[in-house]
């Protein structure tokens, strides 16, 4: 690059993040409680897709374990933040736990590298079993986590979850993590690492046949992904504050596949997208589901009606658009300029046939 | 502590003839069409809903809701293949779409039931007859635990027997392991998938009638963790492989009560774990289930 | 004429194999399909079962042309596939695969008239009713694919490459039985890479290459060409 070429892309990445920023203070300043809510939780959803979305999409190995992962990455930042008092008064944790009250960012890191501990150490095992079989073991760690959240109350309080959590997470965070997130991905896309999980996700065999240490590479795809879900676990839970064993659930498990396969996998903006339209959707609807009157017309309550449309949605994709709604594409700066350049001519055209 | 034993032993044929039966109808979907059935649990869950309207609502007696629930089981599986996986193999989709899609499908029906009966727990309807009790020594065996074990024994026999013997039986058996050369024979394999659906959903409707009479209680959710572990008595058997799900169905199902009777009372929660640590076990030392599976490739997505 | 293939051009997915093929078999007669690994002999079969649909042109049994019917009816109509690699339900007994290649049949009768037809040319398979197709040899599984493809009494065999991998006592045994196949009555499309054989038991050859039909003409006519001679029989 030339030195005008690098000053001009400096402007524009320092013009991009102005604007982004600016984004976030007009979201963090102009929203209200809910709207804001939204907000975060579709930041928090974008960055576990994209952390699924490496596992899952990049390296083809259809693992539904992130549930689990999640939620022991979410148990670990709560414990490490509760305040004292609460710790002492519903858990019986050692000493040193029960004392800890770790600032944010540590509580963050420590959360995600829980993750990946727990997803090494579970997955492992299960990397000799194929297709199916995987599928159904990794179904089993998150029922397996769930049912340990439940029995073992001296560090989670059973079923009733813990409460309390500190309210850390904001737009700023959310956000920032999910720029990172993203750049962290490009990068990532293009270098060795990559390019041998794309290989793996295309043809094992091929892969391995050309010199890839598959089972390594599979570990580093499990363990870069884990990480980012860890992270994005606990940012849910400094957000809504309080947890229980059920929260992330195969049905949470399904409203992320569900993000993947709607928006495209295997693409950044595929990830984003869907996260995008499963959380607005979701958390506009609630209202719709807790009933209303329409004309005069008492609709009841129809709790559940979000994911039934959600699932007959994920049934039509899967049957009629597979590839999701982007499928392979990624959308960059050239094709929003091809699509910007695309509508103005279409207007030019239209005036000068008018 | 051995009375104890002895009466878990009963309840332990009960649930082992429950999950057997979803096993088979499991496996029989999965080793001809390569997928799993997700919604199979759902299935198991309709049969039992319309059993309890059908008594409950319109006073109908009970034997003829328990076939109606057999019926409308078997009919809610041929209407989810119809609608959800014949487009899914008419597009040759690959086995992940049809997996997530499957997947919808099980949520799909479990919420669409969930909105419209709440998730609120009922009672089964039980007639007196099957609270007949007979005593050995002093074990009390309820007739209900006897009709349940006999029944199931003598629907898989008859299951052994078509797959075994009858042409169409033995035509499954052939797709199941490669369809595209049974094709080159003259079989329709989408019909054979029908006959697959339509057996399978039957027999999950005639577990949920059992289910129902065992525990005495249902809800919408109630498919999900017996399909789950009839599932993963399906492949635990070995996928396609009947026989292999039927006793393995019985060794979960049967190992799952025994293992809480063995348990002090303060772990049994712990439950779920036994069939799950069992799945572990057994994968981990032979990933391809107890018995030989019955289609020609395992494995998926290059591999 | 008993199977007729005008102009077909096609191929997998994006990927083109044939290119504008012609090709023909009269009733009850032997026609050998030859070429070299991925000529596409084995697509053409494909072709004319139904598996693959033609991109240009027609496949007509009798002239009825196949093009809208799915595999499973065109075994009704006639013709039957004996795959290469010779695909026998290997968890299925001898007599289970002999029982599914005459899924069409109905009645008793007919079905125990085919059995013993199929027992009388291969009676090794007869010894081996109950065994496993999965454990017999390679020449067993041959056999046992031919015999099967015979239980739905097709007017048109379609053989493919069924020497691959036997040893020659087995090849030649092999080949009787594919002429006393057709002494019986049946049309044969013997699709082969050992050229000398095929060109010994059939009366007309085509000569694939690369997807196109690079000679044809009757059997010895063929023999004698320098071409074939030059390239398939190594003789210079």
């Amino acid at each position: 690059m030339t030195s005008g070429e690098r000053a001009s892309h400096i402007g524009k990445i320092a013009v991009g993040l102005a604007l982004y920023v600016g984004l976030l203070m007009l979201m963090d300043t102009q929203l209200k409680g809910f709207y804001l809510g939204v907000m975060i939780l579709f930041g928090i959803n974008a960055i576990v897709c994209l952390g699924v979305s490496i596992t899952n999409s990049y390296t083809n190995i259809f693992s539904l374990g992130f549930g689990g992962i999640m939620l022991i990455a979410a148990y670990t930042t709560s414990l490490l933040t509760l305040p004292v008092r609460y710790k002492a008064q519903f858990l019986h944790l050692p000493l040193w736990l029960e004392n800890a009250q770790w600032p944010f960012v540590p509580a963050l890191i420590a959360a995600g590298a829980v993750a990946v501990l727990s997803s090494v150490v579970l997955v492992l095992p299960a990397f000799r079993l194929r297709g199916h079989y995987f599928i159904l073991a990794s179904i089993g760690i998150n029922i397996v986590m769930t049912n340990i959240g439940i029995n073992f109350r001296a560090w989670t309080h059973g079923p009733l979850g813990v409460r309390n959590i500190p309210f850390y997470t904001n737009v700023w965070w959310v956000y920032g993590i999910l720029l990172l997130t993203i750049l962290f991905i490009v990068r990532l896309k293009r270098s060795k690492f990559g390019r041998a999980f794309v290989s793996i996700g295309k043809d094992q065999t091929l892969a391995a046949v050309l010199g890839v240490n598959v089972v390594l590479y599979k570990i580093y795809s499990f363990i870069i992904g884990s990480f980012i879900v860890g992270i994005g676990g606990a940012l849910w839970v400094h957000h809504i504050g309080a947890m229980h064993p059920h929260v992330f659930e195969l049905v949470f498990v399904f409203q992320v596949i569900a993000m993947l396969a709607i928006g495209g996998p295997g693409t950044i903006s595929g990830a984003i997208l869907g996260a995008a339209i499963i959380t607005f959707f979701t958390q506009l609807a609630r209202p719709v589901q807790e009933g209303f009157s329409l004309f005069g017309l008492e609709i009841p309550p129809l709790i559940g009606l979000i994911q039934v449309l959600i699932a007959m949605i994920i049934i039509i994709v899967m049957i009629y658009r597979p590839q999701g709604l982007l499928g392979r594409h990624e959308i960059t700066w050239k094709t929003i300029r091809a699509a910007i350049s695309a509508v103005f001519k279409k207007t030019r055209n239209r005036n000068l046939k008018g | 502590m051995g009375l104890y034993l002895a009466q878990q032993l009963i309840n332990a044929f009960s649930y082992g003839s429950i999950l057997g039966l979803l096993a088979v109808g499991y496996t029989m979907i999965y080793g001809i069409l390569g997928l799993i059935n997700f919604a199979h649990g759902e299935i198991f869950m309709i049969g039992a809903f319309v059993c309890f309207f059908l008594v409950t609502l319109y006073q109908v007696p009970w034997v003829i809701a328990a076939l109606a629930a057999v019926a409308a089981s078997t009919v809610s599986g041929l209407i989810l293949e119809r609608i959800v996986y014949r487009p899914c193999v008419r597009r040759k989709a690959p086995v992940l779409t049809v997996f997530i899609a499957s997947f919808g499908a099980s949520l799909f029906l479990r919420f669409l039931f969930m909105m419209f009966f709440t998730d609120r727990r009922r009672a089964f309807p039980i007639p007196e007859l099957f609270e007949k009790m007979y005593f050995l020594g002093e074990i009390a065996i309820g007739l209900r635990d006897i009709i349940i074990f006999v029944s199931t024994i003598i629907i898989m026999a008859l299951v052994a027997v078509f797959i075994k013997y009858t042409k169409v039986g033995t035509a499954m058996r052939g797709v199941s392991y490669d369809a595209k050369t049974a094709e080159l024979m003259g079989i329709n394999s989408i019909k054979v998938i029908v006959v697959a659906f339509a057996v399978g959903s039957a027999l999950a409707g005639v577990s949920a009638i059992e289910y129902g009479l065992t525990f005495g209680i249902l809800n919408p959710g109630m498919g999900f963790m017996p399909g789950l572990e009839g599932f993963i008595a399906a492949v635990l058997g070995g996928i396609g492989n009947v026989p292999g799900a039927m006793i393995a169905g019985f060794l979960i199902g049967g190992g799952e009560i025994l293992f809480v009777a063995l348990l002090p009372p303060s772990l049994s929660p712990l439950r779920p774990l036994f069939v799950w640590a069992l799945l572990f076990v057994i994968l981990f030392v032979k990933p391809t289930g107890l018995f030989r599976p019955n289609v020609k490739f395992e494995g998926l997505w290059g591999e | 004429m008993l199977l007729s293939i005008k102009n077909v051009t096609a191929g997998y997915e994006k990927a083109q194999v044939l290119k504008d093929i012609t090709l023909d078999v009269e009733a009850k007669e032997i026609v050998a399909l030859l070429g070299a690994n991925g000529a596409g002999k084995t697509t053409t079969l494909q072709c004319i079962a139904g598996v693959i649909k033609p991109w240009i042109g027609s496949v007509s049994l009798r002239n009825r042309d196949l093009a809208p019917f799915a595999p499973y009816q065109i075994v009704a109509m006639g013709i039957s596939c004996c795959p290469e690699g010779r695909d026998v339900f290997a968890n299925l007994s001898v007599y289970e695969n002999l029982r599914i290649g005459a899924y069409l049949i109905r009645g008793a009768k007919e079905f125990r008239a085919r059995l013993d037809r199929v027992y009388s040319l291969f009676p090794r398979l007869q010894q081996r009713l109950n065994q496993l197709s999965g454990s017999l040899s390679g020449g067993e599984q041959q056999m046992l694919a031919i015999a099967r493809a015979l239980m739905a009494n097709p007017e048109l065999l379609l053989l493919d490459e069924p020497s691959l991998g036997l040893a020659p006592i087995l090849v030649e045994s092999i080949y009787n039985t594919i002429q006393e196949i057709n002494a019986a009555g049946k049309a044969i499309l013997l699709v082969e890479q050992n050229v000398g054989l095929a060109l010994e038991v059939s009366s007309r050859g085509y000569v694939l290459e690369k997807g196109e039909i690079r000679l044809s003409g009757p059997s010895p006519e063929l023999q004698d060409s320098e071409y074939v001679k030059a390239s398939y029989l190594g003789i210079a």
